[in-house]
């Protein structure tokens, strides 16, 4: 599903990725660890193309990314769903808004959205805040109208960074079983986290980050 | 609907940059007809005193009918000839002692008729030209039977001189302002776009293509434009319609001549919504999505 190879990203002087190599197989959960400022962000950042990739290679669910032209990045990020590390709620919309953007972006007619959206929202505990500002909703209840926002399409892949950096060990573990429906549901997750309680115990593929490259790779 | 709703959202949220916005393209709106009105006026004028010009070609006293109806259909086969009218040599006359009745001792102990017969002019307004007339005089002057042609040439040039310049300037200054309009709203819809940049990075992020994101910017900039349009139909309503139609213009006689096009009423709104619409356009062609 997501394949990179040799990816270098540098900003200004200093260099974030030194030519990061991996793969991650279509339905697999797999996280990615490390120190701050390891490079965790900068490679989530680069399978969405918010930022482009100074060498190497990235192809997504087949597709090469690296070299895709402006134009094509929009389609790639709706292939995508990505839990923000600063939410990006939109404010002065309500979380059922929030969370029906994703399908505006990709055409789905006013009518349909209503099921899709609600449905999702309770999947995420939220239906009872729908029409609620993101303002008013707690960090952890934020946290999760990112998610149902982020899976809402049911993208092929889902992208998480942070997404318990700023929740309680209870909290984190709710995200978690979120994220694990959606993986056992088909769809590839890839979750950045420096929170060692999110992957130990979980059996699955944990990369960790550190000086720009892949330093260790461990089951959870 | 979505990009509508999205508008309305943005509209309320910078209510303050927009309500100024919206007055700036009112008042540029009310100024612009202000200044389309004063120009109609002028032309209408100018038209109204092109009404009055004639050409007057005076006859040999020996031409014959046959001669006469030759240079007769000769005049009217120019294109830019409305009317021809035969003043004969006693017509002549009895005009001129009408119209100089209180000194008709100069007429006692004329010896005979004097004057010459004549053939009058009158010229499509659209086709008359000072140039036109000219070549039209000379080509007269030279057909058999024509003694003299005379028009007024300089009142001709003089009118066409005022008609050029009134359109020039009307239209150098209307099209000044236009594009002063056109800039507020430009600027107000970048001021927007570049406030809501971290909404648009978002909506960029979860795979909005460029229209998607633009779509409300451009409802937005029409509706600024339309709302502007809006307030200056208001202010030609009560300005032109109660201060000028209702008890102003009877003590300003000038005022009781004028014309009030039907188009100064309602144009506000379609100009209104064209501008703010383009300057949208504009503003968001020159962003990088």
């Amino acid at each position: 599903m997501v394949r990179f190879e040799g990816v270098i990203k540098t900003y200004e002087n200093q260099q974030a990725l030194t030519g990061v190599t991996f793969q991650a197989a279509r339905g697999e959960l797999l996280f990615f660890t490390g120190a701050s400022g390891a490079g965790k962000s900068t490679l989530l950042k680069l399978i969405y193309r918010a930022i482009d990739p100074d060498g190497g290679s990235i192809s997504v669910n087949g597709i090469e990314t690296s070299s895709m032209k402006a134009g094509h990045v929009p389609g790639l990020r709706r292939m995508i769903g990505v839990v923000f590390q600063d939410f990006r709620l939109l404010s002065g919309r309500s979380i059922y808004d929030n969370v029906a953007l994703a399908l505006r972006i990709r055409g789905v007619a006013e009518r349909a959205l209503k099921t899709q959206v609600m449905e999702v929202l309770k999947m995420v505990g939220l239906r009872h805040k729908a029409d609620s500002w993101p303002e008013t909703l707690s960090g952890g209840e934020q946290q999760r109208a990112v998610i149902a926002r982020a899976i809402v399409a049911e993208p092929v892949l889902l992208l998480a960074d942070e997404p318990t950096g700023n929740l309680d060990p209870d909290t984190s573990a709710g995200v978690m079983r979120i994220f694990k429906d959606i993986n056992a549901r088909g769809t590839t997750v890839l979750i950045a986290t420096h929170n060692r309680d999110l992957y130990t115990g979980t059996g699955r593929r944990v990369l960790k980050l550190a000086g720009g490259r892949i330093e260790t790779e461990a089951a959870g | 609907m979505s990009g509508l709703r999205s508008a309305l959202a943005g509209m309320w949220k910078e209510k303050w940059i927009n309500l100024l916005s919206v007055l700036s393209i009112g008042v540029g709106l009310f100024i612009l007809l202000v200044a389309l009105f004063t120009v109609y006026n002028l032309n209408y004028f100018a038209s109204k005193l092109q009404d009055q010009f004639s050409m007057t070609v005076y006859l040999d006293d020996g031409i014959s009918q046959q001669g006469l109806a030759r240079l007769e259909g000769a005049i009217k086969a120019n294109p830019a000839v409305r009317t021809v009218s035969y003043i004969s040599k006693d017509a002549a006359l009895g005009e001129l002692k009408k119209a100089m009745k209180d000194s008709a001792y100069l007429f006692e102990g004329l010896d005979g008729n004097p004057l010459p017969a004549s053939i009058e002019i009158r010229f499509r307004r659209d086709n008359l030209k000072s140039e036109a007339a000219q070549e039209l005089a000379r080509q007269i002057k030279a057909m058999q039977g024509v003694q003299d042609v005379q028009y007024g040439a300089k009142f001709l040039e003089g009118i066409e001189r005022i008609i050029t310049g009134a359109r020039s300037a009307g239209i150098a200054f209307l099209a000044a302002l236009l594009v002063g309009v056109l800039f507020v709203c430009y600027s107000t819809v970048k001021i927007l776009f570049y406030r809501r940049k971290d909404e648009v990075e978002t909506l960029s992020l979860l795979g909005a293509g460029g229209w998607f994101i633009r779509a409300p910017f451009l409802v937005e900039g029409s509706l600024l434009g339309l709302a502007g349009g809006l307030l200056a139909c208001f202010a030609t309503y009560s300005v032109f319609g109660g201060f000028f139609l209702g008890g102003f213009a009877s003590s300003v006689p000038v005022l009781r001549y004028m014309l009030f096009p039907a188009f100064i009423f309602y144009m506000p709104l379609p100009a209104g919504l064209f501008i703010g619409f383009t300057g949208a356009l504009i503003a968001l062609g020159r962003i990088r999505i």
